[in-house]
């Protein structure tokens, strides 16, 4: 089968780009990744520019892929990221147009390629547990409920890959923060930090420049790993109650 | 204060600020329209209702008060949210972008928002300082028009304002934006003060198109009431009521037409 890549090219960061048609023969077991690869083959032949793109895995798990295609983050296909998409999702002759995340939290640094290193400040700012190093506790010291771990796994789940905000219309990192947040704050290990982290993860979600949350539910929808919106409401009661209520234990805040 | 403050400075706290704000609001939407149902008994009790409530002054000022602060924190909140937002994605996508999930009613806030501010200036205009009577003059169905707006007599001065098809449009607009508004405002509010679990997600939606559809068909049958009573042409008479002011007294002709 046939199809037209129509993929956004862009020297550098702070310029201007466009879109570029490429035509590429393909076959429907074919990954989106290795079609880019096609395409960046021919075009290193013809001693072009190849088209830059992040992916590590391929196996959709690592949270380095993703672009929005035809409008969607990360392609046709539910809870997938762009790795996990294949040609067998397009038809013959189809248009596919390729556009890398927009937000200014995520500048682009070329073509499809984003700087999400605004993520990784959320994370730093309190998307961790402080503990006491030495060996590995008893498993069964610290026990916690089946459906309590099976939420804070849930919200483990995230790998980072940015969809949420690309798809948000007011290019909010919400889910994401409260996935981060709330993998933590169900757990027994994450309250000592809990009203602290709450505070310091939604300051720098604000100031990184991202958008607030105003319920549309897109990312819940594109998630490639499923996270439910209800993420962002135990996000928000745990920054109330923070800041409302305060904190029983003595955190640094 | 200080922690109210420290929140408020979030964009989760100014989302807070227009869930509880909002939430007032909702209160009274709802007290609002239950007062208007007497529209629905007659001149009589509709007007003891209305002068019952102004006899409570304190309370209505009280009331006026906090409906006021209530508006400009959701006003201010959204507004200043509203700009935080824009900044958030300078440069949009320049290919398509289709939404998943999203709705109307989600889409719309921010113009829905201006609209009901608008239509807030018009309602009180119209029915709280009846400036609006030459306006409703100029085509009008129902008779006792030419008298135009008298104060006290709630009955009459809605007749007047529904009877100008002029009016009705912008009241039918109103109350279908307020529903909207609130079929994503009731559970939006809901998920921002973080009421929102699993076990409750979808009572929580059921709750908020409940609320969306009480208001519409509640709010809407009343002026449509008053234009078909208007149409169908009312007597009207004067009387003296105990309030010691002259009242202009209008009631429909049909025995029927009060259910």
């Amino acid at each position: 089968m046939k199809v037209t890549l129509r993929v956004w090219r862009q020297a550098g960061a702070g310029g201007s780009g466009s879109f570029k048609d490429y035509p590429v023969e393909v076959v429907p077991e074919m990954s989106f990744l290795e079609v880019l690869d096609v395409i960046n083959d021919e075009l290193v032949a013809k001693a072009e520019e190849p088209i830059a793109f992040e992916h590590d895995c391929r196996e959709g798990i690592c949270g380095s892929c993703g672009a929005m295609v035809n409008g969607r983050a990360h392609g046709p296909g539910d809870q997938s990221t762009l790795c996990q998409v294949h040609m067998r999702q397009f038809s013959d002759g189809d248009l596919i147009v390729v556009e890398p995340w927009r937000a200014e939290a995520f500048p682009v640094i070329k073509d499809l390629v984003v700087d999400r290193a605004s993520l990784d400040r959320i994370i730093q700012a309190g998307g961790y547990i402080s503990v006491r190093t030495g060996s590995a506790p008893d498993a069964n010291a610290l026990p916690i409920g089946k459906p309590l771990a099976d939420l804070a796994f849930d919200y483990a789940a995230c790998i980072g890959c940015g969809a949420c905000v690309a798809a948000c219309p007011n290019a909010s990192a919400s889910l994401f923060t409260a996935a981060k947040a709330s993998q933590l704050n169900l757990l027994p290990q994450g309250q000592v930090e809990r009203t602290s982290r709450a505070i310091a993860l939604v300051e720098t979600m604000d100031a990184e420049g991202f958008g607030s949350c105003t319920n549309h539910g897109e990312c819940a929808a594109i998630c490639p790993k499923g996270i439910p919106l209800k993420a962002i409401a135990q996000l928000n009661r745990d920054l109330v109650r923070a800041r409302v209520v305060g904190s029983p234990s003595k955190d640094p805040s | 204060m200080n922690a109210v403050l420290t929140l408020y400075r979030t964009t989760i706290g100014k989302k807070v600020a227009m869930a509880i704000s909002g939430a007032v609001y909702v209160g009274w939407v709802l007290f609002h329209m239950l007062g208007n149902l007497n529209f629905h008994l007659g001149p009589q009790v509709l007007n003891d209702y209305a002068h019952k409530l102004q006899d409570l002054a304190p309370v209505v000022w009280g009331g006026r008060a906090l409906l006021l602060a209530a508006l400009v924190v959701h006003v201010y909140s959204a507004f200043s949210l509203i700009a935080h937002n824009q900044k958030a994605r300078r440069t949009g996508y320049q290919g398509p972008m289709r939404s998943q999930q999203t709705n109307a009613a989600a889409k719309s806030m921010r113009y829905g928002g201006v609209a009901l501010l608008l239509f807030i200036l018009w309602h009180i205009a119209d029915l709280t300082l009846g400036v609006l009577g030459p306006l409703h003059g100029l085509v009008n169905f129902y008779e006792g028009a030419e008298h135009g707006f008298i104060r006290g007599e709630v009955y009459h001065d809605m007749l007047l304002s529904f009877g100008s098809p002029i009016s009705l449009a912008i009241y039918v607009g109103a109350v279908a934006a307020l529903s909207l508004h609130l079929f994503h405002g009731v559970w939006s509010a809901v998920q921002t003060l973080g009421f929102d679990q699993a076990s409750t997600a979808t009572l929580w939606r059921s709750i908020a198109a409940f609320i969306a559809g009480l208001v519409l068909v509640g709010n809407l049958s009343f002026p449509l009431a008053g234009f078909a009573y208007a149409l169908s042409g009312v007597q009207s008479q004067d009387v003296i009521t105990g309030h010691g002011v002259k009242y202009y007294n209008a009631r429909p002709i049909a025995p029927s037409s009060p259910s």
